[in-house]
């Protein structure tokens, strides 16, 4: 048994005590609802030990309260307005290097863009120069075995759609690229086969290839060549 | 013409005016210092915990709303960084000092401290000077459990109302009754060698 209980129970109301004893601390801070005050002051009216505990908070919060606040030897305004300015200015460069990383990729889109026109263009020309040529012109036929879809997103206005077709059961043909009739471009293995000359290019605009079979090597190279007579090809 | 911190907050609002918030900076730092280095128990730490808390405050004042005051809006800030540093303290391995009662049945009181008084001899505190005696509550302040200790300073060294406190540290008012009771407790309990709390034993009602 502790001595505040023996206080307690020299006090006849150790019953009492229990309860009023963990009010003292609102009841000294007048912090306590209306109700407990009034058991608090009926009960401290008879009770020595509840008086004197009341009397040791007192003295408690007062040595606390006159706890000499402690000061900072420095200015925190200053230094936080440095770091409010380091932050801004890392804030700063961060969103400028976003920035730039975009237009990065706006370029990287433009040199697909340009690469993709090119290659269009050059088509064209081909295609007009067969026109007035007296050449064969493969048709390519609409059975192709296999196809092969590339999605490139970094150009989503032209040319956003390349299709390759590839046709593997043909060990022998040319890789040749062909004007599609929209923002679309077909590049296709197409058979290796003489025509008569006949360009149907109403029939099949979406995909034609030009070929010179007199002069297969030129599927040997890289790039997009031009025959002696001026006919196009790309090596794949 | 000095203006409230309402006043201060909406102008830097307005205008993202650094001077203006150094003027606020200026208003709290003290007292946020105060209770950082209470509560956290070492300069270094109240320290960051100041600057934090002003970081924060600039970062976040467009979220300060009117529905409490500026200073408790502020007070929960730092109370929350001197969480964290606590806790991070812990994970680290930094070993309290634990108050804990001696050879008591009851959690709540500890013959030993209540009774160990001198009779004739000078106690403890009559030897120590003020600021040796300043020292002495201080640290025994340290020696509180961190959720006991945080209402006795905010409360007793700070001066915060029960409400306050409840809105700074999100405990309930029961919660805030409580822990300031055992806290003071505690420390009448670690302070009784030097302040000679009178008990009622002597005293007949």
């Amino acid at each position: 048994m502790n001595a505040l209980s023996q206080n307690y129970e020299s006090s006849g109301s150790h019953s009492d005590c229990e309860v009023i004893v963990p009010l003292l601390d609102c009841y000294h801070d007048n912090e306590i609802e209306d109700a407990e005050r009034l058991e608090v002051d009926r009960h401290l009216v008879n009770c020595a030990a509840c008086n004197m505990e009341l009397a040791n908070i007192a003295s408690l919060v007062k040595k606390l309260a006159a706890l000499t606040p402690v000061r900072a030897e420095i200015d925190f305004a200053d230094l936080v307005e440095k770091q409010i300015l380091v932050e801004q200015s890392v804030l700063a460069s961060s969103a400028s290097n976003k920035q730039s990383q975009n237009v990065v990729s706006i370029s990287s889109a433009k040199k697909w863009l340009a690469a993709v026109a090119a290659v269009v263009v050059l088509a064209l020309i081909g295609l007009q120069m067969t026109s007035t040529a007296h050449h064969s012109v493969s048709v390519a036929s609409g059975d192709l075995p296999e196809v092969r879809s590339i999605e490139t997103q970094d150009a989503p206005d032209q040319a956003s759609n390349v299709q390759e077709q590839v046709k593997t059961d043909k060990p022998k043909e040319l890789n040749e690229i062909a004007p599609a009739h929209s923002n679309r471009i077909r590049i296709a293995n197409v058979k290796e086969a003489a025509f008569d000359g006949a360009l149907d290019i109403n029939q099949k605009q979406n995909l034609v290839a030009i070929t010179n079979p007199v002069q297969n090597n030129i599927a040997e190279e890289l790039g997009i060549t031009t025959d002696e007579d001026g006919l196009y090809a790309i090596k794949m | 013409m000095d203006l409230n911190d309402r006043a201060l907050v909406e102008k830097i609002l307005k205008t993202n005016d650094l001077i203006t918030f150094k003027s606020l900076v200026r208003r709290h730092q003290n007292r946020v210092y105060n209770t950082a280095i209470r509560i956290v128990g070492n300069a270094d730490e109240a320290e960051e915990v100041v600057q934090e808390t002003f970081i924060k405050v600039h970062q976040n004042l467009g979220k300060f709303r009117n529905e409490s005051s500026f200073s408790s809006w502020m007070f929960r800030i730092s109370h929350n960084i001197c969480m964290d540093k606590l806790r991070s303290r812990q994970r680290r391995g930094f070993q309290f000092i634990q108050f804990e009662p001696q050879h008591s049945d009851d959690p709540e009181l500890s013959p030993t401290a209540m009774n160990q008084l001198p009779d004739d001899m000078p106690t403890p505190a009559e030897q120590l000077d003020a600021v040796e005696q300043e020292q002495v509550i201080a640290d025994s302040i340290q020696q509180l459990p961190d959720n006991q200790r945080t209402v006795v300073v905010l409360h007793d060294v700070q001066g915060l109302s029960y409400q306050e406190i409840s809105e700074i540290t999100g405990m309930n008012l029961g919660t805030v009754r409580s822990r300031l009771h055992y806290g003071r407790l505690k420390l009448r309990e670690i302070l009784n060698p030097y302040f000679s709390y009178t008990t009622a034993s002597t005293t007949s009602r």
